[in-house]
């Protein structure tokens, strides 16, 4: 089920690539069909073929997404709307006409901020578009196979001449060979005037274009232009049509052609049914078209001619870039050498230092601007690079680091081959990625250079130089890998600060690779930073690569953090969804997202975060970035919770009383272990239907009520050799239970291990649900207990003696604790003599010497 | 009893089939292909859906017709007298007179059979 909803995604993300080109060719054609309007107009005397070919111009833009540029294209803009769109964070146009992109943009800056959004909505377009492109497809299949149907007994007349009483008025069928049908009925006399239009048709190959227009039809039906656009070709269709008979003949053979017109055209519904076919329309106009005939001028002809090339020319291309830049370009060893040198000097020291630093690059255009201050000539060369340092051991080459980048070089050209740099433009990470190279790079090498064909060929380069310089023999190079640093290891020192670069736009960058994930079990992120360096000494290291490589652990910055909060250097604040932390710093906020569904994620931010922006974040990082957890929450469907008037957050999860001791349970975890529904939320309850059984939540008594239809309800959460099965015995059919009743029967029902620390209840569910551990305070104060120092371990009890204040067994009692009678799904902690722990049990003491403990719930080691 | 409707290809069908009945389906199926450009299941199809209105009869592959080409023109002439002219014969001599352009002679042609 699950893969069929991943594909269905799939396939969703998939068609709304050619979905926005298509809005995008649709767009500019109708540019195309608004000019040929004004034309057709203005130039209403010019022979009636001129139409039909300008509709032409307007079929083959719809056909061929053409990339040719001209200077003299009249389009706006080729790509009013983003095909990378998906992958952006904002929605924005592009039609070429400022006042029009203004009004739209900022609209929609309001209120569509995210990538979520936008993904959305066009997969929700993509998929009306698709439903539309098939109904007419198969409507189109549908009349033509039903008109081919009733046409099967039509009678030959002559050649491909057919008679048929179920043809209303003549009209062409057939792509490979077309036929003509024409009724019984065909006055004789119209006979031989009818058939030459008909004719006229096929020579003219308007039986293929018609079907053709109807399929581009089909595929950009959601332009109102275009349907105006097939509408009146076929119009000109049947007007070039007549024109073409008409030429041939004279006055009086005018006048009987146009009576045959009327009469042809008596009843023509059941034609127009058919795209495929050829209806009669338009007959009035054709008829003063016929009538009014005049063999065009030869000038007329020049002229229809002339404004044909004009009108593909100006439309059949996109609009320059008006920068000069040169795609095949010839780059002088010189500036080849000048390029190289500074890739090196500019990443040199970001790395650990190689012996040996080497680029390796490929030009993929150069372009001519003008020199920033004065007069000369400066260029701007845009390549793909990769930076590599290496050094050598016994033989074997290591790689120290790099990087592999576009990027984007000025130079001023100072005379014969001397190039001096005045711009070193590399792009963001991350998600600004895109968008910065789209902003620097021309529009013809950005999907070049996202396809990042070039970077093995780069990097195999690099290694290449490498082994020249260290004179190893190539053929058995083993290349092994260095930590990006080595020196000291973060985890151990809090001595590193943490610098951060504020990006100018919204955006998340993904620090951590799959390894962190799979180790972690979440990510770390950037939001809205540009460039976030960790500096250890006099290195500067990219956060992302201190994680990826284990010198910097997540739990070291928290720790730090916390240090941080201790010594005033930072604040700090608990959200209240399950202990999303924030720290906040003078230059940054580091946030520990806690949730329940195990989304641990890190994200690191700007100062001053709103916890308002920071759910913009929380849905900016699971919105745009599919990772393998959000594949498995898509198939539950997550429930919207209202407890106390506050809305339960997204992941869907309750909250029990914190400074009341009781369990936080998750309800998110709940229902996802259990595959239950959620129904009813109240203020204060929330009903979990599960396996005809509903369970009730009740955040004021912080319990679980169960109630069934069932008449042999026999749920009892029965807690071996205690007494406590008593209490949760039902009452008709409902029963309560409490909090630590509540922790058993999380391992009862979903085989959920639990684990009690000193103060902590760890909750693994073990579950082929992906969820991660989830703690808790938990709720022992309420329950009888004792602390005891222990006496002697035997293996199956305790023999313990009982000191400080405690509930039912004075200081200096000496006890036996059976082992057996801790419950068994408790992990006990190690205990030897002289621990000291605490003991949680159901209050029986049986009095024989020494005193018996028979039930005990739980064992928590205390510290000194 | 009148003859059984026949469509206007379907009277083409049968003019063939009265020319050259008795007739087997393959040699019919032939004649069609060539003067109709029909397709074999085409003509089959036509042949069973006539035998079903009583038209024809389809023995051991032998077609033979049922009804005359002078009844079936007769039926057509009925039905259209009926529904176009409410069985009026001088309407349905005018309308006759007015879509065709009619010499001096046939017009007395015409009258002397009125007359008559």
């Amino acid at each position: 089920m699950d893969e069929i909803i991943y594909l269905i995604q799939k396939f969703l993300t998939f068609i709304t690539v050619p979905f926005l080109e298509i809005v995008n060719i649709s767009i500019t054609a109708g540019w195309i069909v608004l000019a040929v309007l004004v034309l057709r107009l203005l130039f209403r005397k010019a022979p009636k073929w001129l139409n039909c070919v300008l509709w032409g111009i307007v079929a083959l833009r719809l056909i061929f997404p053409f990339s040719i540029e001209s200077v003299f294209s009249l389009i706006p803009s080729a790509q009013t709307i983003d095909p990378t769109l998906p992958y952006l964070n904002e929605f924005k146009i592009n039609s070429g006409i400022e006042p029009l992109d203004n009004a739209v943009n900022t609209q929609y800056a309001d209120f569509v901020p995210m990538a979520e959004r936008t993904v959305d909505v066009t997969i929700i377009l993509a998929c009306v578009w698709l439903s539309g492109l098939v109904i007419m497809l198969l409507y189109a299949l549908a009349s033509w196979a039903r008109l081919k149907m009733s046409l099967k007994t039509a009678t030959k007349k002559e050649g491909n001449i057919y008679q048929s009483e179920f043809v209303q008025s003549p009209f062409v069928l057939g792509i490979i060979k077309p036929k003509i049908y024409i009724p019984y009925k065909t006055n004789e006399n119209d006979l031989p005037l009818v058939i030459a239009h008909e004719k006229a048709h096929i020579k003219r190959l308007d039986h293929l274009i018609k079907p053709l227009g109807f399929v581009l039809l089909s595929i950009y039906w959601f332009n109102p232009l275009l349907w105006a656009a097939y509408v009146l070709l076929c119009r000109d269709i049947e007007a070039a049509c007549d024109e073409k008979v008409v030429k041939e003949l004279d006055e009086q053979q005018r006048r009987d052609y146009s009576t045959a017109l009327l009469n042809a055209s008596i009843s023509r519904k059941s034609i127009a049914a058919c795209p495929l076919a050829f209806g009669e329309t338009g007959v009035k106009e054709r008829i003063k078209g016929v009538m009014n005939y005049k063999k065009p001028a030869f000038w007329v002809i020049i002229a229809a001619v002339v404004i044909c090339i004009v009108t593909a020319v100006c439309f059949l291309t996109n609009p320059t870039d008006s920068r000069k830049i040169d795609y095949s370009p010839d780059i002088s060893p010189e500036l080849e050498k000048t390029i190289s040198e500074e890739i090196v000097k500019h990443n040199k020291g970001s790395y650990l230092d190689g012996e040996f630093a080497c680029a390796a690059f490929k030009v993929l255009a150069t372009e001519t601007v003008s020199k920033p201050d004065e007069n000369g000539i400066a260029i701007t060369v845009y390549l793909v690079s990769s930076y590599n340092e290496y050094s050598t051991e016994d033989g074997k080459l290591i790689e120290m680091g790099g990087n592999g980048t576009p990027l984007a070089l000025s130079f001023v050209v100072n005379g014969e081959d001397s190039y001096a740099l005045y711009d070193y433009w590399e792009p963001g990470m991350g998600s600004s990625y895109i968008k910065d190279l789209q902003a620097k790079f021309p529009t013809a090498l950005v999907n070049k250079v996202i396809d990042g064909g070039y970077s093995q060929e780069l990097i195999d380069n690099c290694k290449a130089q490498a082994i020249a310089y260290f004179g190893l023999n190539p053929e058995d190079v083993t290349v092994t890998y260095s930590e990006p640093y080595s020196t000291v290891a973060l985890e151990a020192k809090f001595d590193y600060e943490l610098t951060v670069e504020r990006s100018k736009t919204s955006g998340v960058t993904w620090m951590t690779d799959e390894t962190f994930y799979k180790k972690n079990g979440f990510h770390a992120y950037l939001y809205c930073l540009d460039k976030a360096y960790v500096t250890l000494g006099s290195k500067s290291v990219y956060i992302g690569d201190a994680l990826n490589s284990e010198k910097l652990y997540v739990d070291t910055l928290l720790k730090k953090a916390e240090e941080d909060v201790k010594n005033s250097k930072a604040k700090t604040d608990i959200l209240k969804d399950g202990g999303t932390k924030f720290y906040w710093y003078d230059g940054y906020t580091i946030i520990k997202r806690n949730t329940v569904d195990g989304n641990k994620d890190l994200i690191i931010t700007y100062a001053d975060i709103s916890t308002t922006e920071y759910s913009a974040a929380v849905k900016f990082i699971s919105g745009s970035i599919p990772t393998e957890k959000e594949t498995t929450t898509t198939a539950v469907k997550k429930p919207r919770l209202i407890v106390n008037g506050q809305e339960i957050n997204a992941n869907g999860y309750i909250e029990f009383n914190k400074e009341d001791n009781y369990v936080t349970l998750p309800l998110f975890t709940i229902v996802k272990a259990l595959g239950a529904t959620v129904e009813n939320p109240t203020a204060n309850d929330v009903t979990i239907k599960y396996n005809g059984r509903k369970y009730l939540l009740n955040k004021d008594k912080n319990s679980l009520k169960i109630t069934t239809e069932r008449n042999d309800f026999n749920f009892l959460a029965k807690l071996p050799g205690t007494t406590h099965s008593a209490e949760c015995k039902a009452v008709g059919n409902e029963f309560l239970m409490t909090s630590e009743r509540l922790s058993y029967f999380l391992y009862k029902e979903f085989n959920a291990k639990l684990r009690f620390d000193y103060d902590t209840l760890v909750v693994r569910v073990e579950s082929n649900d992906d969820i991660n551990g989830v703690t808790a305070p938990v709720g022992y104060n309420d329950e009888p207990h004792f602390d005891a120092v222990i006496v002697e371990n035997n293996g199956s009890s305790l023999f313990v003696e009982a000191y400080g204040n405690n509930t039912g067994i004075k200081e200096g009692t000496q006890a036996t604790v059976s082992l057996k009678s801790v419950l068994s799904h408790i992990e006990l902690p190690e205990m030897k003599k002289g621990d000291k722990v605490r003991f949680i049990y159901d209050g029986t003491i049986q009095e024989t010497y020494p005193l018996q403990i028979p039930t005990v719930w739980a064992v928590y080691e205390l510290e000194d | 009893m009148s003859a059984p409707k026949v469509f206007e290809s379907e009277y083409r069908f049968c003019l063939i089939l009265w020319e050259n009945e008795p007739v087997s389906s393959r040699r019919l199926s032939e004649l069609c292909k060539e003067q109709l450009g029909w397709s074999k299941t085409t003509t089959y199809t036509v042949i069973k859906r006539l035998s079903d209105r009583g038209v024809l009869k389809n023995e051991n592959t032998v077609v033979t017709s049922l009804v005359s080409k002078q009844e079936v023109q007769q039926a057509e002439i009925e039905e259209l007298m009926e529904k176009k002219f409410e069985n009026s014969v001088p309407a349905f001599i005018a309308a006759f007179a007015k879509s065709k352009a009619l010499s001096d002679d046939e017009i007395e042609q015409i009258r002397r059979i009125i007359e008559k």
